[in-house]
This record gives structure tokens, sequence and C-alpha cells, in this order.
């Protein structure tokens, strides 16, 4: 009895000794399974590090764009609402500020957006949302027209430097959310859409 | 309890040993995850009708983009552009998005045009274009406007395209020569979002031309430069070693608003460094440099770090110093990480040999003594590394051996068996007889396996120690196919890795019983000897014969038909041999002679083989097959030339075929620009290859050359070619 278990040991072994061999060489020939790889990228962890390799391997600034990274102030930036009227992103200092950056046509943006109108609807009075279209004005208008927001969203497409870039996404790319603590400086960014478990832990 | 220990240590183990494996690719595929946008989306158009412009974009996979937001102008009021008509794209419908459409894969367009002048020669018009990649991260791009230059058909000739774009693999959209005319209009658009990654903008390279001297070398794309002034250079781990000035050859007077005026280079800069050597034969070279994008944007401080493999000092001859210079080799990423895959496999390997029959038994024994043995866990510890010594240093011994016998045949300069057919052939006879063994038609080292188990029986570490030994030695007839394969490699290899390659197989082989004298308690997981053990020996007598059939196939190459028909039959008097000389173990000596006498007839065939004529170089469609005579023709007349040198045997050279070289855009690209493809088939030895080899500074092959158009000179390739390499080479061979 004892005899065959170790016998089997020593096959499940072996077995376990191959089946890594085959796996190293079909990851280091074709690369990690996509369903596995997003199986993993869906983790906090894994999350984490993708984030952490897009800073990374995100191209150089343009010249005179003065990249600020968690742990800065804000900058004081002054864009207009849909309506024109110049709205300070310092009016919110005091609680937690979420700035989003999307623009009508990017499907993966307008996909998140039910998940934002939900969180700013559970934190109100403790959190603040503010959407920063980076989008042709009338597109935005348009858009509000059909589909109202419970959070304010400013215009960002005249902005230069490109706030975007200013806040280390010099890909330009949409989605793109940064996170402001209180006390108006910059906590957190994120490429690509927020979970909604995200969110909730972003605007705790 | 300890039941879930084991478990949970299992568990552990089999998640770390995970861990290792997936760590460095995954990075790697992550880090090249998000496509600069200039590479997810890439378009090109052409004129075959006049009147109209086809357009056609080539999506990566997992990229996307939206049928609405593309659009097309004419610059600078050149003429009126009618609609442009894109095919239907995917449909999806969402309560909340509405109807929208997308492309995946590619997209052929089409777009009316009128000019005001109707005798010009070519139009330029800028597409733009927004889309997103839809696994995570899950982002969309910023607006991507793309300018391109359409030749416009002439006297009704059918037109070709020119597109200036930088980075993509694309081997059509890039040629051109306004290359870095319409690279600094879309850089000047996107805010340098065009801009290469720093990695593929500035390529550093460093090998050493002689004793004493390094050559460095940067790379890059149209209108990049590098500043000279800004660069430093320095040596890790000197060892005595120290870097000479750098010899700077002219450069351009360049001025632009970051540095004020400075000498720049652009294109490609080679720079002759001395060095005065110190006690290590190789040198870490760390290079920090900074450079620009013509009216884009500047990078930040570049450091790359190379490993440079000294020749050997003089005194040695010229053959020698040619052949050392061999391992010189910019030490990438993609090198180390073979290696460290390599490594895995080794380690692998050690582990699999301590369940070989001629290991097990040993084994079983010594750990059962070290697990009943009274002496505590302290003398434990102890017999476990005199073991783990001997195994190593066993390993150490053959692996230096093994070097010391290659480098001493470079000197004399048989380095480069595989090309030699009796080479090959003997390789196919000790992989034949090393599976014959595993099979079990005959059994090597029975006679050693029993002096090896009187010494084993000795107490004390000395006993240990030699236990260790003699696993690696006694058990050689078990050992020694994986050794083959640590050997094959390390004949390929530079010496050091060579060297770390067969201390880790080693390691392997030591590991349990270095883990069961830590850990007593896993001696009980020790797997019995029993019968099992013979079934896996004999089933890895299969790769072994596999990699015979691989060589056969290598010799066919060579000498044909008659050399293969040669190596088989002596194939098959050898496995007689071999089963008559297992049989006549127990009988008398006219039997053993008869053994004798049939190994020696099978040795004949392998004689043979060498007088087998060659197989001639055929030289398929549109290949001219390499001779120094052809070569000088061409240059003579001006034609550019790409000069390939391979080998069947080159697994390297077979891996470029099968993505650049063999692909329909290569061929296009050479017929553009009426290049020459110039094959050099070293797969049999050929002294006009040899002696163009080490014309190039190379030990072996492949070796890439472009050489230019009225006889420019030529330029080497790296060894591992991309698509991107070989155009940017030839169309620079072409200006």
């Amino acid at each position: 009895m004892k005899r065959g278990r170790r016998a089997s040991l020593g096959i499940v072994l072996l077995a376990v000794v191959v089946g890594f061999g085959l796996f190293g060489a079909y990851v280091y020939e074709y690369g990690v399974p996509p369903k596995l790889l997003d199986r993993l990228m869906s983790t906090r962890m894994g999350q984490g590090i993708a984030q952490r390799l897009l800073s990374v391997t995100a191209p150089a600034p343009p010249p005179g764009v003065n990249v600020h990274e968690p742990g800065d102030a804000l900058p004081a930036w002054t864009l207009p609402d849909a309506d024109g009227h110049p709205q300070a992103l310092a009016q919110w200092k005091g609680r937690p500020l979420l700035i989003n950056f999307w623009a009508t046509w990017c499907i993966p943006c307008r996909k998140e957006m039910p998940a934002l109108v939900a969180a700013q609807r559970d934190r109100a009075g403790h959190a603040q949302i503010v959407g920063i279209a980076m989008d042709d004005p009338q597109a935005v208008r348009a858009f509000l027209a059909q589909h109202p927001l419970n959070y304010p969203t400013l215009l960002g497409e005249d902005a230069k430097p490109d706030p975007r870039a200013v806040l280390g996404n010099t890909r330009l790319a949409l989605p793109f959310s940064v996170l402001v603590d209180r006390n108006g400086r910059i906590a957190r960014t994120h490429l690509g859409p927020l979970k909604a478990e995200q969110l909730t832990q972003w605007l705790r | 309890m300890s039941r879930l220990f084991r478990r949970t240590a299992l568990l552990l183990l089999t998640g770390l040993l995970a861990l290792t494996a997936l760590a460095p690719p995954l990075a790697a595929q992550e880090v090249d995850g998000l496509l600069p946008v200039e590479q997810a989306y890439q378009v090109t158009a052409k004129v075959t009708t006049p009147g109209t412009i086809q357009l056609h974009w080539t999506i990566a996979p997992d990229y996307y983009l939206y049928r609405s937001r593309i659009s097309a102008k004419i610059d600078d009021g050149a003429g009126t552009l009618g609609t442009l008509k894109l095919p239907d794209g995917l449909k999806e419908h969402d309560e909340y998005l509405g109807d929208i459409e997308i492309y995946h894969h590619s997209i052929d367009a089409t777009l009316p045009y009128t000019l005001k002048d109707a005798s010009a020669t070519q139009l330029t018009l800028t597409v733009k274009m927004q889309g997103c990649h839809e696994v995570d991260p899950k982002i969309c791009y910023p607006p991507y406007p793309k300018t391109l230059t359409v030749a416009l058909p002439a006297g009704g000739a059918n037109a070709t395209a020119t597109t200036g774009a930088s980075g993509s693999s694309d081997l059509l959209a890039t040629i051109g020569k306004n290359g870095s005319a319409t690279l600094d209009q879309s850089s000047g658009n996107a805010a340098g979002s065009d801009a290469l990654p720093a990695e593929q903008a500035f390529r550093f390279e460093a090998i050493a031309t002689a004793p004493n001297t390094l050559l460095l070398r940067w790379s890059m794309p149209k209108g990049y430069y590098l500043y000279r002034d800004k660069t430093e250079l320095r040596l890790l781990d000197a060892d005595g070693a120290s870097l000479g000035k750098p010899q700077w050859p002219n450069g351009v007077a360049y001025h632009d608003k970051y540095s004020g005026d400075s000498i720049v280079y652009f294109d490609q800069v080679e720079v002759p460094v001395p060095v005065t050597r110190g006690s290590a034969d190789q040198v870490k070279l760390q290079a920090q440099f900074q450079g620009c994008l013509e009216n884009g944007i500047c990078y930040p401080v570049m450091t790359r770090t190379v490993d440079v493999a000294l020749p050997p000092a003089a005194g040695g001859n010229a053959a020698a110093t040619d052949a050392a210079s061999a391992s010189a080799a910019p030490a990438n990423d993609a090198m180390s990480q073979s290696l460290l895959f390599i490594l895995l496999l080794a380690l692998g390997g050690g582990l699999l040999l301590n369940l070989m029959p001629c290991v097990l038994p040993v084994l079983s024994l010594k750990a059962v003594s070290l697990v009943e043995g009274r002496e505590g866990p302290k003398v434990a510890r102890h017999r476990a590394l005199a073991y783990a010594a001997g195994v190593l240093l066993s390993f150490a011994v053959v692996g230096l051996a093994v070097i010391a016998l290659r480098q001493a045949g470079m000197a004399s300069g048989w380095g480069f068996q595989l090309q030699q057919p009796v080479f090959v052939g003997t390789l196919v006879y000790i992989l034949l007889a090393m599976g014959l063994s595993y099979s079990g038609v005959v059994h090597f080292g029975a006679g050693l396996a029993g002096t090896g188990q009187s010494l084993t029986m000795k107490s004390g570490l000395s006993g240990d120690f030699f236990t260790g030994v003699l696993a690696v030695v006694v058990a050689s007839p078990c050992t020694a196919p994986a050794m083959g394969a640590a050997l094959a490699y390390a004949f390929a290899a530079p010496w050091y890795s060579a060297l770390l390659v067969f201390l880790v197989l080693g390691l392997g082989l030591a590991l349990p019983f270095l883990l069961i004298g830590y850990f007593p308690k896993l001696g009980a997981w020790l797997p019995k000897p029993g019968a099992w053990m013979e079934t896996l020996k004999q089933v890895l007598a299969f790769p072994l014969y596999l990699t015979a059939a691989w060589l056969a196939w290598v010799l066919a190459n060579q000498r044909g038909a008659d050399g293969v028909g040669l190596l088989l039959v002596g194939a098959v008097l050898l496995a007689l041999a071999l089963w008559w000389g297992e049989r006549s173990r127990h009988r008398g000596v006219p039997s053993k002679v008869l053994a004798g006498a049939l190994l020696l007839i099978a040795l004949a065939p392998l004689a043979l083989i060498h007088s087998v004529p060659p197989v001639s170089a055929q030289a398929s469609e549109g290949v001219v097959a390499f001779t120094p005579a052809k070569l000088a023709e061409l240059r003579k007349q001006g034609t550019p030339v790409f000069v390939d040198m391979t080998a069947d045997w080159c697994i390297t050279c077979k891996a470029n075929e099968h993505t650049v070289l063999d692909t329909d855009a290569f061929r296009t690209l050479l017929k553009r620009t009426g290049t020459v493809y110039m094959k050099g088939d070293w797969t049999n030895e050929n002294p006009d290859i040899t002696a163009f080899l080490k014309r190039w500074n190379s030990p072996g092959v492949p070796v890439y050359v472009v050489f230019g158009k009225d006889g420019k000179d030529g330029v080497k390739l790296p060894s591992v070619l991309t698509a991107g390499i070989v155009r940017n080479a030839i169309e620079k061979a072409n200006q």
C-alpha cells in the first residue's frame, strides 16, 4: 500500500517536471496563453503590475511638459464646462476628487460611465467625480443631452499642454483616471476603465 | 499534521517553480503589450488607376478602428478629395452606446481625387483615424494623423506607393526616401507621439575587433541623431582593464534648441576604442548617451550595458584571434533569456537523472543510511554537502574538459564540426549507441557499477564525496546522454554559460540528496527503485533516436542520398555489433573477437562518407549562389547585393529565413530596390565562404552583409534579423 503510494508520487513528480518543461517551452515559444494572461491580469496584483509596466513603458513626454507624479500637487487648472463657463478644479478641494478623461467616441470610456454615475450617487457629499472630455465640444454637448451625467463635465481639448501628458499619460490614451486626495495631491493614476470595486476602493 | 505540511510544501514548491518559469516571458510580453499607435494601425496608399487612391490598413491583433472616425484630407490645396468609400464594419449595438461600426485586422478603402495640377507626380494626404485596444488594458488612442505620399501613375504606367512611417514591421509600408520629411510632419502633428521607444531609436552594439580594440556602433533610423559630447563610456567590474580615448569619426555640426551647437551623428556611427586588458578576457561596457529626433523630441539619458569578450592577447596565431572574437556577442535580452531557459532545462534534466536505474539504487541506499543514521542533523547536512560537492566537481571537470577541447579545436581550426560529414556521422553513431543502451539492447559499464558499489560503501565524508563522483562517473551510461545535450550546447555557447550549464545539470542531480540532508523527512518521498525505472530509461531512448534522425537529415543535405545510405548501413551494422557484443559477454574469446570485428566493419561506412562528393549548392529562383568573383563583378557594376551566409545545420539561419528572408515582403523589397540576393551555403566547408566570414569577423554563420549601390562598402547586419533591420539596411544601401 505504502510502496504503491510512493511509486505514484514519483510518477506525479516526474509528470510535474515534464509538464513544466513542456509548459516552459510553450511559453518561451508562443508567449503566455491569452486566457491565462487575462485571468492573471484581472487580479489586483496583476492590475498593479500592469499599471506599473504601462507607466514604465510610456513614451517620453514632449519637450516642455513637466510630468506630475503621484505625491505632487495637482496643477491649478481652470477649464470650460459644457456651457463655456470656466471652472477651477480647486473648487472641489477638501474631499477626494476623481478626474476621468474620456471622449464620446471611445467605447471603453462609455462602458465605464454607468459605474462612475453609480459611484457618484453612492458617495455624494463625500467624494467628487469630474469628467474631462478630450473631444469636440459639440459632440460632447450632444452626448450630454442624450445621456445626462450626475457629475460635472469639463472640456479639455484646448488645454495646453495636454493635461493627460502632464499627469503621466504620455500616450494620451483614454479612458484615464486620476485620484486627487482631499489636500489636492495626486494619489494615483489608472489607464483603462476602472472596475466598480476599484472605484469603491478609490473613493472610500 | 505532517501530511498537511507535506502538501503545503509541495504546493509552495510548485508555485515557486511556476513563478520562475513564468516571470520573464510575462514581463516581456506585457512590456510590449501596448503597441505605439503607429504600430497598431499601419496604413499604406497607392494609385493604380488615375483618379482613385487605394488605401489599405493593417490593424494589429486585439486592436480596432472606428469606421466613423476615419477621415482623409489633401494637404496644401493641391486638389480635392471625393468621399472615402469604406467597407462595412462589424456592427455593435448597445443600449448605452447606440450603433457603432468597427474594423479588425485590415481595411481596404478607395478615395477619389482630382488635382489642380494635372502633371503632378505625387500627392500628399493626411489620413486621420481613431481606435482602441480591446483587451486589458482597454484604452483608446488619441486621434492619429498619418501623412502619406503617393506616387501618381505617369503615362498610364502603374505607380508604387510610398509612405513614411517608422518602426512598422511592414516592409512595404516604409520603403520610400521621403521617410524623414513625413516623419517630421507627423511628429509635429501628434506632439511627438510618432517617436520610437529609445531602444528602437538608438541601437548600441560593441564587439572586439582586436585583442586591444573595441568597436562601438550606434544605429539610428532616419532623422534620429546622437550627440558626440554627451556620450560617456566606462567599464564595470573592470578587473584592471581600462578604456582609452574613443576615436570619433567626423560628425555633423548641428544646431538644435535643446543643446545649441553641437557635433552629432545621423544614421550610424562606428567608434573604435582602445582597451587596456586586465586579468579577465571579458569586459562589461556601460555606455551613457543622449540623442534626439530631428524637430521632435529629445530622449533622456540612455544607459546600455554590453558584455564584450576579448580575443586572446597577441602571441596566438591569426586564426586563433579570429576564431575567438566569435564569442564577442552583445549581451542582449534574448540571449540571456534563452540561457535562463536552457539552465531550467538543465536543472530538470539533472533531476530526471536521479530516477535512472544507474543512479537511484545507489542514491536510495545512501538516503536510507542518512535518514536512519544516528549522527544527528548536523552530520547529515555535512554528508549531503560532501555528496553535492562530489557531483558538482565531476560535472565541472567534464565541463572544463569540453571547453578546453573546444578551445584547442578552435585554435587548430576544426571548431565547426557540424559541417564535417564524418563528425556528423560519428555523432549519429554515438547517439544511436546511447539510445540502444537505453533501450536495453546493450549494457555499457556493467562492470564499472560493481567497483562503484564497493567505493560508495565506504563510510564518512570521503565516502559521500565519492558517491557524488561516482553518481556521475559510474552512472555515465545513464548520465552521458544528458551530458551529450549539454555538450552540444557547450560547443556553441560562450565558455562561461557552457560551464554554468554543466554545473546546473550537476546541481539538479545533487538536489534530492541535498534536500534530504537538510530535511530528512523528505527521505520518505524518494521513489523506491523498481521496474518503472527501466521503463523510464527505455522511453528516454526515443528522443535520442530522433536527434540521430535530425543529424541524418543534416548529412543528407551535405552528401545527398548516397551519404545517408552509407550512414544507415553503418548504423544497422553498429546495432548488430552492439547486439552481438552484449550476447558475447558471457561467451568465449572467439565470440568477443567477432563482436570487435563487426564493430570495425560498422565504422567503415563512416570513413567512406568522407569520399562521397558534396551536393552542389543549387541556386533557387531569384537567388545567386555566392562566389567571390560574382560578388566583385556585381559590386563593380554598382548593383546592390544582399549576401546571406547560411548552413542547413544552423538553426538561427533557418529562423531568419522563415521570418524574414523567405517572405514575399522581402522578395518585393529586393525587386523594388534592384538588390541581388546572394546566398552562400556553408553546410559543407567552403574556403571562399570561410574567407568571407573571416573578413567580417565572424566565426560562423549566419552572416548578413549588405553592399550598397555604386560599390559602397558593405554593412554587416546582426545575426538575428527582423524585417525592420533588413529594410533599413537595404534602404540605406540604395541611397
